[in-house]
This record gives C-alpha cells, sequence and structure tokens, in this order.
C-alpha cells in the first residue's frame, strides 16, 4: 500500500554489543579512583611530615584490620559483624521510608491542598535534629532494631517524598488529557501513565534515601546504646583516637563501604526495572 | 464580522454530528479576564473533513479541546451526536491526535495502539490484538509492531497515534495540528495519507491547522478563525471532489481557493488590527 518512511524494519542496534564495553569502562573507573584517593593521601602525609596521630598510614589501617582485638577476633571480621549489624538496621529504615515517602508523595499529587499544607511540615522534620529525638524514641520504643530503623526511615523518607512528587508531575499534558479523553479512571492513567513515566526520578528519589538509611543507621546507634553496629563502634573508637588512630579510621572506612553497597544495591534493582520498561535500550 | 460567515446550509437528510451555537469560552488571568471565543456557530455534517485555520493563538485549539470536553465551562450550546462534549466524552466517541505523537515510550507500537481498547475494556486480549495490527496497517506501518517509538520517525510515531486514535472505531476524529512538526515534504504525504485513512473508516474529521494549503487539500469546508477573541469569519466550501491526489494540488481551482481562504483570513485580520 504505502512505503514507510525512516527507519527499515531490520533495524541493527549497534547499542547492544557498545554496552559492554561502557560497563567495563565503569567498574574500571570506579576502581581507579580509590587507587589515585590513596596516592594523594600517602602523598599528602609525605610533603607535609604528617604523623600517624594526625593521619596514619592506610597500611597501618591495613594493618589494624589484620590484628586481633582482645576477644581474638580479627578487627575486620569484628567490624564486617557490625557493619550486618547496622546493614539490617538501615535496610529496615530504607524500607519504612521507600513506603512511606512513596505514599506520602503519591497522596501529596493527588490531594494538592494537603500537600501544600503538609511540604512546609516535610521540610521542618529534616531540621529537626537526632539528637532531641532519641531521647523519647528510647522511652517508648526501648534500643532494639525498630527504633534504630525508624530513626534511619526518618532521615532517609525526605527525598524519597521529594522525588515521587517530582517524578508523578513529569507525564505530558497530552498524555493526560489522551487519557481524559478516554474517560480513564484514576486508577488507569496512574498505573498505564504517571508511573511508568515517574520511575527515572523515583529512583534518583531511592538512591539518595539507601545512602541516608545508612547515615541514619549510625547516628541512630551513637546515643540509643545497642548491639555492636559500625555506629557503636565508631563511637569507642573516636575515644580513643589519639591512642589508635587506625581504628577509628578503619572504622569509618566500614561505615563508607556499607553506604556505597547500599547505593550500588538500589542502583541494581533500577538497572533490572529499567531493562524491563525499557528493554533494548 | 459575523455578516462575512458564509452559513453553507447542510443538506437535510446528512444527520449533524456536531452542533455549536454562540459558544464563547472565557479564561480568568488573574484580575481579568480574557476571551479567548466569542459567537462560534457551526454545524459539522457526518463523514465531513472541516478545517479550522487561523493564526497562532487565535483559540482553534481551545474550539477543539472545548468540543472534546477537555477544556471546562462554556457558554452558548455545544451538541456532539446530540450529547454535550463531557457526555461524549465519557462515551467515547472520538478520538484524538494532538501535535506530538504523545506514546508511551516503554511501550512498543503495537502495545501504543492497544492502549485505549485496555482502558476502556474493549474485546479479549486476541481481539484487541488483531484489530490493533489491521489499525497498524491501514495507516501504513505493518511490520512494526514490535517496534519502540524511539526506532521510529517522527511521521512514523504521528501514524501511530493515528492509528491509536482509529482503534476502538470512533466516528469522529479531532487532530489538533498533527503534522505541525513534520517538514512539508513529509507534511504532503501525510495529508494524502490521512485522506485514505478518513475514507477507509468513514470518520468525520475536525482538523486544526495553520496551513492554509493543507486545510484547502483535505477539506470539504475550512472554517477561517480570526484571534482575539477568536471567532469565524469565514466558511468556505471546498470544491475539489472526493477524490484527491498528488494532482489535485496543480489544480488552478486548488489555487483559487488557496487565495480565496488566504484573503478572508488577511480581511479577519485587519478588522481585527483597525
Amino acid at each position: 500500500m504505502s512505503t514507510a518512511v525512516g527507519v527499515s524494519p531490520a533495524i541493527a542496534d549497534p547499542a547492544r554489543d557498545r554496552g559492554g564495553r561502557i560497563a567495563i569502562r565503569s567498574v574500571a573507573t570506579f576502581l581507579a579512583i580509590p587507587v589515585v584517593f590513596g596516592l594523594i593521601w600517602e602523598t599528602t602525609k609525605a610533603a607535609f611530615g604528617l604523623d600517624e596521630r594526625t593521619l596514619p598510614h592506610l597500611w597501618t589501617i591495613a594493618n589494624h584490620l589484620f590484628a586481633s582485638n582482645t576477644q581474638g577476633e580479627a578487627n575486620g571480621l569484628f567490624l564486617l559483624r557490625a557493619a550486618c549489624t547496622t546493614a539490617g538496621e538501615a535496610l529496615a529504615g530504607f524500607g519504612v521510608a521507600a513506603c512511606a515517602g512513596f505514599g506520602l508523595g503519591v497522596c501529596i499529587v493527588y490531594m494538592p491542598r494537603f500537600g501544600r499544607a503538609v511540604m512546609p511540615l516535610i521540610v521542618g522534620s529534616q531540621v529537626v535534629p537526632m539528637l532531641a529525638l532519641a531521647p523519647p524514641l528510647l522511652v517508648w520504643l526501648g534500643t532494639g532494631l525498630q527504633t534504630k530503623a525508624l530513626v534511619a526511615g526518618y532521615i532517609a523518607f525526605f527525598p524519597v517524598v521529594v522525588f515521587t512528587v517530582r517524578g508523578l508531575a513529569l507525564s505530558s499534558p497530552p498524555l493526560m488529557a489522551l487519557m481524559r479523553s478516554y474517560a480513564a479512571t484514576k486508577k488507569q492513567t496512574f498505573f498505564k501513565v504517571r508511573l511508568p513515566t515517574a520511575v527515572p526520578a523515583l529512583f534518583t528519589g531511592l538512591r539518595t534515601a539507601a545512602a541516608l538509611a545508612v547515615v541514619g543507621a549510625i547516628v541512630a546507634e551513637l546515643p540509643l546504646g545497642s548491639n555492636v553496629g559500625v555506629g557503636r563502634v565508631i563511637f569507642d573508637a573516636a575515644q580513643y583516637y589519639v591512642f589508635d588512630p587506625a581504628a577509628l579510621w578503619a572504622s569509618t572506612l566500614a561505615a563508607f563501604l556499607l553506604g556505597v553497597t547500599f547505593y550500588i544495591g538500589v542502583g541494581a534493582i533500577e538497572w533490572i526495572v529499567r531493562r524491563r520498561l525499557y528493554p533494548a535500550r | 464580522m459575523t455578516q462575512a460567515v458564509e452559513q453553507t446550509a447542510p443538506a437535510v437528510d446528512i444527520p449533524m454530528v456536531i452542533e455549536l451555537r454562540d459558544v464563547r469560552k472565557a479564561f480568568d488571568a488573574g484580575s481579568s479576564r480574557t476571551v479567548a471565543l466569542q459567537d462560534v456557530t457551526f454545524d459539522v455534517g457526518r463523514r465531513e473533513f472541516i478545517s479550522f485555520l487561523g493564526p497562532s493563538g487565535c483559540g482553534k485549539s481551545t474550539l477543539l479541546s472545548l468540543i472534546a470536553g477537555l477544556a471546562g465551562d462554556f457558554d452558548g450550546t455545544i451538541r456532539v451526536n446530540g450529547r454535550t462534549p463531557a457526555e461524549a466524552r465519557l462515551g467515547r466517541e472520538y478520538g484524538m491526535v494532538f501535535q506530538e505523537p504523545a506514546l508511551l515510550e516503554w511501550r512498543r507500537v503495537r502495545e501504543n495502539v492497544l492502549l485505549p481498547l485496555e482502558v476502556m475494556g474493549m474485546g479479549t486480549t486476541q481481539d484487541r490484538r488483531r484489530v490493533a495490527d489491521e489499525m497498524l496497517a491501514l495507516v501504513g506501518l505493518r511490520g512494526f509492531e514490535r517496534h519502540y517509538p524511539w526506532q521510529l520517525s517522527g511521521g512514523m510515531q504521528q501514524r501511530v497515534s493515528i492509528a491509536r486514535a482509529l482503534v476502538f472505531e470512533p466516528q469522529l476524529l479531532l487532530m489538533d495540528e498533527p503534522f505541525g512538526a513534520l517538514d512539508e515534504i513529509l507534511r504532503d504525504r501525510m495529508d494524502l495519507e490521512l485522506l485514505r485513512i478518513s475514507e477507509a473508516s468513514e470518520t468525520t474529521v475536525l482538523f486544526v491547522t495553520h496551513s492554509i494549503a493543507e486545510a484547502v487539500f483535505l477539506s470539504h469546508r475550512v472554517l477561517v478563525m480570526s484571534g482575539r477573541p477568536g471567532t469565524l469569519v469565514a466558511d468556505v466550501e471546498i470544491d475539489l471532489g472526493s477524490h484527491r491526489t498528488t494532482a489535485t494540488r496543480e489544480d488552478p481551482r486548488f489555487h483559487q481557493l488557496v487565495t480565496e481562504v488566504r484573503r478572508s483570513l488577511h480581511a479577519g485580520h485587519e478588522s481585527r488590527e483597525s
């Protein structure tokens, strides 16, 4: 009948095999950055003649990880167990943040009057210092996982709300008009247009929330006393920094790696979801 | 002003699909009210192809949105198949095409065409697929069912959105500058395709454009509008016959009509200026 204009059906997709090479380069860059950082660290130490207390050698920190503590356990293993405890708290907190943040974001979008009223309060909630909330929380909920998960969730829900609201508002006006012209229900418009459109923004919020959940869990461990998590270890090591600076730096490293792991974890989920939504892209 | 409107008397046996009487639409702009449309009165018969032509901002898109029941309150009367625009919208009596294709980029071409059928809960999954593929064949996209929108050119994407507008077999097609973003060569081709599609699907078409030649080439009647507040200044009957081809554009009558429409467009514009 008519010949179609433009791309032929048998379109080759060079993006497919280019994807593999890009991935390898990304990983290489990702690994190169710590190496450069280590070089700067050691160069600074050498150039300014800093002593071990001001800035220990990287290998002093590494040695600390392999040395045994008073219980006869390697410090590295001890830190790993602490990190797992904190990870559990942070994961629970992230779950709370994702659900509450998304739910609140949807309510704000669908109930504009409620949204305008609640948004300043949400921003205000982020200004309250955790130190002020810890004592009552401790009295209400005890020192267990639930308390720390709540604190982590409280700190992490904010970006989820902001990016849910932003993402749901991104749907193009003609598409929304189109759905109205079909007399589509709110539910249909939400699931067929608004939510899929919001996915990229949503994950930006979730990635930020993942890092914040770790911060929240660590901060919650400081005043709330606890089973030994990374926060607790940092707190203790800070007391003895003058005698054993490597211990503090090692526990700081553990907290850092925990944050990175969370971020990458959410990134992986995003990658899977996006590949299902936009295959071959 | 209103005297300039040439009312063509509709043949008695043609049922009216659309009737507008003294339609007026005003928007609140802060403290003042802007009148977008005023004294708009016309009828459209079944299977007529009508173009709205006018300068940017003359309210032709607003007029289409009003008929679609998407633009809220207005004064006057609008009847679509004898019903109010809101009722017609709820009754899913028209398909709509915008200047941008507005496709769901995470769906394949076929799934994009299926969207209205899914929303309206029409047919079984297999029926829907068959109907969608038939419609894609009608707009010349056989073989592209499993492509994603980003793999298609702008013209092809717009064909997908036309297929999507027609897939639930509405009797009325509302098109808001559908080919405005395409280059002239492609636009000419799409115009030919559109004539073929509207004949094959037996739909009434309301078409908004600001291209005089396009309006004349496609339409049975061109409704010329002037801006601020938008109103009809001429209703030009296009007697180029029902079968139009590329040769139609070289017909002397075509050029006469283009000139006639251009004059009424400018006349409307100048009377506004003075």
